[in-house]
């Protein structure tokens, strides 16, 4: 198992044109903590996950620092932080089979046959062998947040962000897809950002819950 | 430079420099300067030969007729037909086939009209089989008319599609169905519920559409060249025919003439505004007269009577084509030709081979280059904002008369008049607008998480570019590219000035059939001028339909 390294965010600040939403926030994560930002809807908890991708919508501005481990992933595009996000939607690619979308993580280089082999290995490991060859669009609510879980570990990242993840799931496949990412992130050690407005998302061992306020009050 | 931007600025420098300078480049000559002619003296002599112009009130007048009735006719069937069929089981009809309605050339729809209309075509031998006197070809004047009325129709009837698209893509930003349950929950009966809340709701996006199909049918050449009256002819036709003229004086006149169908045009567009701005006014007395079911009835068998009709004039209009292609013999008052045959199209094979693949060349040539360069202009920044991308449409807005001439000169200055290059540039100024209408709304309303997800994943943002974003809108990008084809197959008068008359077209050739050839001829290449279009609007459907036929989330 690899050791990943430890999320840090120096003096970061959020704002919305002239609002505050946060300001000079400081934070350590360690590989396999989970930090929950907890708010209501609107309060920009989605924009900050983007915003630690580096994707800053253009009415907000962002400051501050984001180390990753030894690296600095401030000035870093989204394309080499090694970053991983789980969204409310599965996000699964449409025009591409269950097997498709996890090939696209792997990475580049390998065989079709290699490719074949470690997307079924997987598939073998969660007993979803049977969905391999299956359109997305036809899996449960469930399977399709397992598969996109499975396909956001396959591209190996040093750091997930969950933005809601489990909002859109019925109760009892939520309970499990839930369980299932906390051993994932426990296995992998990965430090992780939670946001969620549910406060039944929380796990028993979140280390920290930051309440983030409405847009117009900061979080210091 | 980003490639977006980079992008941004080549579609400015493709679109609006032959629209400026060719707007320049015909002002300048109207008033007698025109160097490259030996004419530096500045003069109104010229707007005062155009005044005196023989025949000069008939051409407005037939200009007038014709453009107002284009623009009424597919204007009041879009609404009608919106109004009365809206999710009823002929609207699904209607949905289908717009695009392959739009993909009809212009210039073969008015010949398949004309193979209708004219007092030997079908609809007089459909008649002569129950009036006996209809044996020998009546006296009608049904095409070449002095008012240019059938010209005016065939107008209304090949715009409608258009409209109806454009109405379609307009109805996304109103809540539809959310207005229909209001309005009938407050008593009104459907149709009254489009004419008072949801049209003057719609009407006001529908603006620039509106102003480009009044532009296009005060200026078109093409199909008044088919339909339209001769002696004199429309303001437009007279105007490329001094244009065309070996006197260079002629082309100075042109030029004066050019110019006044420009504020001409301008006028009929303000004209458009403020009636748009009394008709769906902020409470117009019309509106909130509560007047909520009279004569709905009336209105649905009226739609009905006019629905059949206008599908009647398509589908005749392409049967009268594949007939005229296929016969050998086909006299008068016979219904249907006595004798077929592949005669005539072997005979001329050699130049339909030569011409589809001219034709094919410049419309793939044309339609690539132009969803290249929208596809990345649509990426930049500049292009996010609303009406950033205004500029665009300028040309659809101008007729191409009043432009296409300076332009010309422009071409001749670079020495690119009658080249490829040349050809594709006078193509992209239409081509690049129409492919920006087919796919701006499916850009806009891509969810970017995609690409989020796909460039997190590969840690590759242009193959996940590729591979996510362009393979998902792989549908709509197909049938922008078809759009761009077909839009290049009907250029007439782009493909005459940029060509210097050194190249042909299905559409050039087809025109100038038209003008007292064989009908089995005519039909052959007006055949062909459909087949080119249809075949690519069959590909772009079926492409992503092999490709993705298992996944559902994909079909269309």
């Amino acid at each position: 198992m690899k050791m990943q390294g430890i999320l840090q965010l120096r003096s970061i600040s959020l704002s919305f044109g002239s609002e505050p939403i946060i300001q000079g926030l400081n934070l350590t994560v360690q590989p396999g903590e989970i930090v929950a930002l907890m708010g209501p809807s609107g309060c920009g908890k989605s924009t900050f996950l983007s915003a630690l991708c580096g994707l800053i919508p253009e009415q907000f501005q962002f400051s501050g620092e984001v180390l990753l481990g030894q690296q600095n992933l401030t000035q870093l595009p989204l394309a080499k932080r090694q970053v991983g996000m789980l969204f409310q939607e599965d996000l699964l690619f449409p025009h591409m089979s269950v097997k498709g979308n996890l090939a696209f993580a792997l990475p580049q280089g390998l065989s079709r046959h290699e490719r074949h082999h470690q997307v079924m290995a997987l598939l073998d490991e969660v007993r979803m062998t049977a969905l391999a060859d299956r359109d997305p669009a036809t899996l449960s609510g469930g399977q399709k947040a397992r598969i996109s879980l499975l396909r956001t570990l396959l591209a190996k990242p040093q750091l997930l962000l969950l933005d809601e993840p489990f909002s859109k799931l019925d109760q009892v496949t939520r309970s499990q897809f839930r369980q299932l990412v906390w051993s994932y992130i426990t296995r992998y050690q990965l430090p992780t950002l939670l946001v969620t407005h549910d406060s039944a998302d929380i796990p028993g061992h979140c280390s920290q819950v930051i309440q983030l306020p409405y847009l117009g009050s900061t979080l210091c | 430079m980003s490639l977006a931007l980079l992008s941004y600025r080549i579609t400015q420098l493709v679109c609006l420099l032959p629209v400026t300078l060719g707007v320049v480049g015909t002002l300048l000559p109207s008033f007698g300067y025109f160097p490259v002619a030996g004419f530096h003296q500045l003069t109104g002599n010229y707007y005062e030969m155009f005044w005196q112009a023989p025949g000069l009130s008939s051409m407005v007048m037939a200009t007038l007729v014709s453009g107002s009735l284009a623009i009424s006719i597919s204007l009041l069937l879009t609404i009608t037909i919106f109004s009365v069929f809206y999710n009823s089981s002929s609207w699904k009809i209607w949905r289908n086939f717009l695009s392959p309605m739009l993909a009809f050339p212009h210039a073969a729809f008015a010949l398949g009209v004309m193979f209708l209309v004219t007092p030997s075509g079908w609809y007089a031998r459909f008649l002569a089989l129950f009036f006996p006197e209809l044996n020998s070809p009546p006296a009608w004047h049904t095409v070449h008319d002095v008012y240019g009325m059938t010209l005016g129709i065939v107008l209304g009837l090949k715009e409608l599609p258009f409209l109806m698209l454009m109405a379609l893509s307009a109805c996304n930003q109103v809540n539809v169905s959310q207005l229909l349950r209001v309005g009938q929950s407050l008593g009104y009966h459907p149709i009254y519920v489009w004419l008072k809340i949801i049209w003057p709701q719609l009407l006001p996006q529908m603006r620039l559409p509106i102003i480009a199909v009044i532009a296009y049918s005060f200026s078109v050449v093409d199909i008044a060249r088919i339909l339209g009256p001769t002696t004199p002819p429309t303001l437009a036709v007279a105007i490329m025919q001094w244009f065309s003229s070996e006197q260079l004086e002629q082309r100075l006149l042109g030029s004066a003439g050019a110019v006044c169908l420009l504020v001409l045009t301008g006028v009929l567009m303000v004209g458009w505004l403020a009636l748009e701005q009394w008709l769906v006014g902020k409470d117009g007395r019309c509106l909130i007269n509560g007047i909520r079911s009279r004569l709905s009835l009336g209105w649905q068998w009226l739609a009905h009577i006019t629905q059949w009709l206008v599908w009647g004039v398509w589908v005749t209009a392409v049967l009268s084509i594949v007939l005229w292609a296929f016969s050998w013999r086909w006299r008068y008052p016979d219904f249907i030709p006595s004798e077929f045959s592949l005669k005539v199209g072997l005979r001329y094979s050699d130049k339909l081979l030569s011409l589809l693949e001219t034709t094919w060349f410049l419309a793939l040539m044309t339609s690539v280059i132009g969803l290249l360069l929208v596809l990345g202009l649509l990426e930049a920044k500049k292009a996010q904002q609303r009406y950033a991308l205004s500029w665009l449409y300028l040309p659809l807005l101008i007729p191409q008369v009043s432009f296409l001439f300076g332009f010309q000169w422009l071409l001749v200055s670079f020495n690119l008049d009658g080249t490829w290059t040349g050809i594709i540039w006078s193509h992209l100024i239409y081509v690049i607008p129409y492919i920006c209408l087919a796919l701006a709304g499916y850009l806009k309303h891509f969810d970017q998480r995609y690409l989020t997800v796909a460039t997190m994943l590969s840690g590759r943002p242009r193959y996940s570019y590729w591979r996510i974003k362009m393979a998902m809108l792989l549908w709509p990008i197909s049938f922008a590219l078809a759009v761009g084809v077909a839009v290049s197959v009907a250029q007439y008068l782009p493909t005459l000035f940029a060509g210097a008359g050194r190249v042909s077209t299905l559409t050039t050739e087809a025109v100038s059939l038209a003008q007292g050839a064989d009908y089995r001829v005519t039909g052959i290449f007006a055949l062909a001028q459909l087949v080119v279009p249809l075949i690519t609007y069959g590909c772009a459907f079926l492409m992503p339909y092999c490709i993705y036929r298992r996944f559902s989330m994909m079909r269309i």
